[in-house]
């Protein structure tokens, strides 16, 4: 049984055999035709929390913008630093994710072209001329959550092979590293794990994997040789997050190897104010949403006393577990919260 | 005339396809001078449009006026299409609904478990007899689409329809008798529906609650537009972190106005905790 409710399949690429597997892989489910995966997706009068119970898949063929500059503050690379979006929206459901402020509908969009952004990659490192580059591909959703029907990581693994000195980072909350798994490390694709402390998880991140089957997947990746990172991003302030987030910290580092971890990271629950106020639109009975935020050049964050004291609280407990070099803060205006 | 109880709003086109929900729901005439008939019954109000794209818009947006302040309201076209391959007497959902003239679709989630098929189904201007697409056809639901749209969600708004004619067994004049068996042997699969859309409603119009409070306080002082807005969302924040207790919270006093009691409230709320 397939995990959508419906595939939604531009007219344009209903032939293309990466498509026509993926019909192949969800039988049972209505497959309906549709001209431009905006129709289906870009409608005003939707409403995401309706969706998000059985969303679908759209398969469609992006035309333009296949790479874009990574915002200022985001990841860990140079002003070199980019980012794809192959995939529109994540099967997870995280209250705090800023995907349900910015879109209407809650179907997922898998954009099936991927030579072009093939093309589009190679051409963005050529520009490089030789300098060392970043893209990050989990920046609209979840790099691995899909790979049992996307196939991303296996055709995207070649491709960054062959560029030793483009890395890329696998943003997931997932533990599906079976493809990664099937191949040999290398040592330019990064998958970055995100974790929040197990209160966090039990009442923000629904349908997520269990704390344990991510380190589980993290501590299979390590061992057989492939860089690791960990996010801890967006942080939630809550009243005993002191404590939770320590005990996060001793259990994650006490079951990988630090020495081998590629970066770790942390970073503040920010987002646009007009997502905000979608989602609380969305969701006006989340605790989460009724305490005081501030918001200033039309960001919503905690105030700056919460902020400051739990980024100072955090990097100190951390950093009592990593040397200071492979940490760093993101400081994105707008938290991607994957 | 109209209740805060109405939660479905049904269109349909003619009254043959209509009796039997009527007679099922023993749904009464709503009086009154009506440029549509309407019958209604507890959730449920069913108009009857009229044949066509222009019936449908207008019944659809009268419909819409009479419940606009009613809150949240799920729609359902129901009626009988032809279809090129399905059997005739079969229900089907439609999940993409076309206008055959402008091209424009509809796609409507899959969010419910209906236990039936679902399929295109293309609004045409004139009777069709060739049965070219592999879908359904009607002559109301994109219109209705149109209409219903400005006032709902998407997930809300649905197309039932039960296969009368196929390209087997094209299209022909029908007896009142033969729509209605039509329309009464799926009767179980469109209660089925209307429960599931009223009980979506239900739980939609929950979270759109206004905080009790909310009027007693708009009558004490005067807020402006911006003010209320402002209210309504404190107010609903409290209740969120206080729960019922909130009411017990909120701390009157002759010498405020509205703007000293918002900010009242708004310090009220900074000073809770921080809570999962």
């Amino acid at each position: 049984m397939s995990r959508f409710s419906a595939l939604y399949v531009e007219d344009q690429c209903r032939d293309f055999p990466r498509v026509q597997k993926i019909i192949k892989a969800c039988s049972g489910i209505p497959v309906i035709s549709c001209e431009r995966y905006g129709e289906v997706f870009n409608l005003k009068a939707q409403n995401f929390r309706l969706q998000k119970r059985q969303p679908g898949l759209i398969l469609a063929k992006k035309h333009q913008t296949f790479v874009l500059a990574a915002p200022p503050g985001y990841g860990f690379g140079n002003q070199n630093s980019y980012y794809f979006s192959h995939l529109l929206n994540c099967p997870y459901d995280c209250r705090y994710c800023f995907l349900q402020g910015m879109y209407r509908s809650a179907h997922y969009v898998l954009f099936v072209n991927y030579e072009d952004f093939e093309n589009e990659i190679e051409k963005t490192i050529q520009s490089c001329e030789g300098e060392a580059c970043y893209f990050y591909s989990g920046y609209d959703s979840d790099s691995l959550a899909f790979e049992q029907y996307s196939q991303f990581v296996s055709y995207f693994l070649p491709v960054f092979q062959r560029h030793p000195q483009a890395v890329l980072e696998l943003r997931t909350k997932s533990a599906q590293i079976r493809n990664l798994l099937k191949n040999d490390p290398i040592q330019n694709i990064v998958t970055a794990m995100s974790f929040s402390p197990e209160a966090v998880t039990q009442k923000l991140e629904h349908r997520i994997p269990s704390l344990s089957k991510r380190i589980e997947a993290a501590k299979k990746l390590q061992q057989k040789g492939w860089p690791i990172a960990l996010r801890f991003e967006p942080l939630i302030y809550h009243v005993n997050y002191k404590q939770d987030y320590q005990r996060l910290f001793q259990r994650v580092f006490s079951e990988l190897d630090v020495d081998q971890l590629h970066s770790v990271s942390m970073g503040l629950f920010r987002m646009p104010q007009t997502f905000f106020k979608n989602i609380v639109k969305l969701y006006p009975d989340e605790r989460l949403f009724a305490s005081h935020y501030t918001t200033e050049n039309g960001i919503t964050s905690y105030p700056e006393d919460i902020e400051a004291e739990m980024i100072s609280t955090c990097e100190n407990s951390i950093l009592e577990y990593i040397p200071k070099h492979i940490y760093y803060q993101c400081k994105l205006d707008c938290d991607d919260s994957k | 005339m109209h209740h805060h109880q109405d939660m479905l709003n049904i269109v349909v086109a003619s009254i043959h396809e209509a009796r039997p929900l009527i007679d099922h729901y023993a749904m009464a005439k709503l009086q009154g001078a009506h440029p549509f008939i309407i019958y209604t019954r507890a959730q449920l109000t069913l108009i009857i449009s009229g044949l066509g794209k222009i019936n449908a818009a207008a019944a659809t947006g009268y419909l819409q006026a009479l419940s606009l302040d009613k809150g949240m309201m799920a729609w359902l076209n129901l009626g009988i299409a032809g279809h090129r391959t399905l059997e005739i007497g079969q229900g089907f959902m439609a999940h993409r609904v076309r206008d055959d003239a402008t091209g424009k679709s509809y796609y409507s989630p899959h969010i419910y478990p209906f236990p039936f098929p679902s399929s295109d189904l293309t609004t045409v201007d004139q009777v069709e007899h060739r049965y070219e697409n592999d879908g359904g056809y009607d002559m109301e639901a994109s219109a209705y689409y149109k209409i219903a749209l400005r006032s709902s969600t998407l997930e809300l708004i649905h197309c039932y329809k039960i296969i009368s004619d196929n390209r087997q067994h094209p299209v022909k004049k029908m007896t009142k008798e033969t729509i209605i068996a039509l329309i009464n042997n799926r009767l179980n699969e469109i209660a089925n529906i209307l429960k599931i859309l009223v009980s979506e409603v239900e739980e939609f119009r929950k979270l759109d609650r206004s905080n009790q409070e909310y009027h007693e306080i708009t009558q004490r002082w005067h807020f402006t537009e911006t003010q209320k807005r402002q209210l309504n969302t404190l107010l609903q924040r409290g209740s969120v972190i206080y729960g019922k207790s909130f009411s017990s919270q909120i701390k009157y006093s002759s010498d405020q106005t509205a703007k000293t009691f918002l900010a009242h409230l708004k310090q009220t709320l900074a000073a809770s905790k921080w809570i999962l």
